[in-house]
């Protein structure tokens, strides 16, 4: 557990300088996203108003009040956001290959390590989920800041009303922001099993070479294949199974993928690994 | 610990953030709902749920409102995988039956009860669409809980895109199923006609006959209960030619109402007077009556046609202080001799109950949501139906 704790905040620690440029660019970008958005709807409607002569009640009754959809889906609040999405993808390549092609093999250190040896994998792969919850978290802090920031620029009488929660009518949001926390830990728990696997594929890799680079394309469709097989099965049944039964086997699948992944790459790590 | 801390401190934000914005959601219970009775039986209400959606802006939500207040559809992740697909009203066939109902449409329109046998029919066609249909029925007699199946292949000349359902009954041991086909911009209402015992197709009817180009444009209006599942004695259709002036404008050319009795296959052409013309989209049929509401400054007032007597008598109107120009429709639903209204009102929308035998309210009351000051006070209600949930 202590080894685990201490490769766990090595691999934070390494990551962090970028963590928080990565952090800084999306409060930067998502800021003035709100300022230069709110400032250019009020343009808008300042011009609007003067050239139809409209008072503000007659404007909000011909046009309607400002959304913050027409914020939330400019490109300063997504960009930033497809950005982290891209950086942690790359990062989930090159938390693995650092080690063996980074200055001096650290692979070779951590492999020598008085611990068992998959204690890497799990701490790579907490590391990973860290990052992204960290950023999910930020994302909430954020749009409440936001809020309020385009709120102080748009009058009160073309502000229309949301609670922070609304924010799932949004489609993205749906599946970041999920209405129940089960959902959340769900969506998550897919993630995990997609990034373990991943992991497991990149290991496969490492362990065989360019053969290796087959198999692991191999093993990927293969889990994928077993990961979506409820799914396939009951559209081929037409819809035989309830949505609960669907579900329940869906759990069971997830597991059994999860599983596998860990333990093959427990194997190799322990056997068949190169450095 | 002090060498942790950046770990510390991401897992702390993770946690403490993501965690208050669930509670938050749970604790606000943002929308919530309730009925307040104003007059009337408080009984009424006993085993209602309606089914209604919310809008404000571009904020919809789903949610129940019955006499213990609202329950949002997407509380619950559990509950939202077993109704989603399947309304109240099949959850109670899944409970029963569960083995017949697996692999089953949630669409009333496909399904025939009676005492003894619950029909379920359904189109198919396995070459997609233009391919030759398949017609497939499973009966299940209720008694021995045993189900048969038998699938009838339709002429393979007659090509569709697709086929749509709207009402299975039986009468004198033959099976008929009503249903609209469309190809290209055909649209063609079909009687068929099943022999069961000979599990063959014995008519393929077909009743009204549309097209439409990109002036000219028709419409089949079938005014009969579609959530009813049991027998009806009569269907009620409307074939409108219209024309297309500019943008939405539309001139009718010509529209006509058709009353098909099911226990003889006669059908016969109806007119209702004209100034009700402008209401006949909101025709309800309703065993032998057929119900026209209209709504003014001060009620609802149901005009009714009985089709056995073969006249119009006299209207039934319930007085409140409705708000004629809202934006929002009356929703209204006939089952079971009852009227069911909910209407926008100045503070919120009304509730009603009424007797359609007596002409007399039942019950009176209010759907108010409980918490505006957070909320646009400018919502509307869509009522997607009224269900009793001891049926």
């Amino acid at each position: 557990m202590k080894n685990y704790l201490k490769l766990l905040n090595f691999e934070v620690n390494r990551f962090f300088k970028l963590y928080l440029t990565l952090i800084g660019l999306i409060i930067v970008s998502q800021f003035i996203g709100a300022v230069v958005v709110s400032k250019g709807y009020m343009n808008d409607v300042d011009q609007v108003m003067y050239k139809k002569q409209l008072s503000m009640s007659q404007y909000t009754e011909d046009y309607g009040l400002f959304s913050f959809d027409q914020f939330v889906g400019s490109e300063w609040f997504l960009l930033p956001i497809f950005f982290s999405i891209a950086v942690l993808m790359i990062y989930v390549f090159f938390i693995w290959y650092r080690d063996w092609f980074g200055k001096n093999t650290f692979i070779y250190r951590l492999l020598m390590l008085p611990t068992e040896r998959i204690t890497i994998y799990f701490s790579k792969l907490t590391t990973i989920m860290l990052l992204v919850l960290g950023l999910v978290a930020l994302q909430i802090v954020l749009i409440s800041i936001e809020i309020q920031i385009v709120n102080s620029i748009i009058p009160t009488d073309l502000q229309s009303h949301f609670l922070f929660y609304d924010f799932y009518s949004l489609r993205m949001w749906g599946w970041l922001y999920p209405n129940t926390f089960t959902e959340f830990i769900l969506i998550y728990g897919v993630g995990l099993i997609f990034v373990a696997v991943l992991f497991t594929a990149i290991l496969i890799e490492r362990s065989y070479g360019l053969k290796g680079i087959f198999i692991a394309i191999v093993y990927g469709m293969l889990s994928f294949g077993v990961f979506i097989a409820p799914l396939l099965v009951n559209r081929l049944l037409n819809g035989y199974f309830y949505t609960l039964e669907v579900f329940l086997m869906e759990l069971v699948i997830s597991i059994i993928v999860l599983v596998s992944a860990i333990w093959i790459a427990n194997y190799l790590l322990k056997y068949k690994i190169r450095v | 610990m002090k060498k942790y801390w950046k770990t510390i401190l991401i897992s702390l934000i993770i946690v403490t953030t993501i965690g208050s914005y669930y509670i938050q959601q749970v604790m606000a219970k943002d929308l919530s709902f309730k009925i307040e009775t104003t007059s009337g039986n408080k009984g009424e209400i006993d085993n209602l749920i309606i089914h209604a959606t919310y809008q404000s802006g571009d904020i919809y939500r789903s949610l129940d409102i019955s006499k213990d207040g609202s329950t949002n559809q997407s509380e619950s992740f559990i509950r939202e995988l077993k109704e989603r697909y399947y309304p109240v009203m099949f959850q109670k066939y899944i409970q029963e039956h569960r083995k017949f109902m697996r692999g089953k449409e949630a669409n009333p329109g496909q399904y025939f009860e009676d005492e003894d046998r619950l029909i379920y029919t359904t189109f198919s066609n396995k070459e997609g669409q233009g391919g030759p249909f398949t017609l497939q029925i499973d009966i299940l007699d209720k008694k021995i809980n045993e189900s048969s199946s038998f699938k009838i292949n339709m002429p393979d000349q007659v090509r569709y895109d697709w086929i749509n359902e709207i009402d299975v009954y039986v009468v004198n041991g033959k099976i008929k199923i009503l249903a609209t086909s469309y190809l290209n911009n055909e649209e063609e209402l079909h009687l068929y006609t099943v022999d069961e015992y000979k599990k063959e197709l014995e008519q393929d009817s077909i009743i009204a006959k549309i097209e439409s180009d990109g002036v000219n444009s028709a419409s089949i209006d079938i005014f009969n209960d579609y959530e009813k599942i049991q027998n009806e004695d009569y269907f009620l259709y409307m074939v409108e030619k219209y024309k297309y002036i500019e943008d939405d404008e539309r001139e009718i050319i010509s529209s006509q109402m058709y009353l098909y009795n099911n226990r003889n296959n006669e059908v016969k052409e109806w007119t209702i007077p004209d100034e009700l013309k402008p209401y006949r989209k909101l025709m309800i049929l309703q065993g032998t009556d057929i119900f026209i509401p209209v709504r003014s400054t001060n009620g609802l007032v149901l005009n009714r046609y009985n089709i056995e007597k073969n006249q119009w008598e006299e209207p039934i109107s319930f007085k409140y202080p409705s708000i004629a120009n809202a934006k929002e429709k009356p929703s209204i639903q006939i089952t079971d001799g009852k009227l069911y209204l909910v209407d926008r009102v100045s503070d919120g929308h009304l509730f009603l109950i009424g007797d359609l035998r007596t002409g007399e309210s039942l019950y009176e009351g209010k759907i108010i949501s409980e918490n505006k000051e957070n909320r646009d006070a400018d919502y509307s209600l869509f009522i997607k139906q009224i269900y009793n949930n001891t049926h």
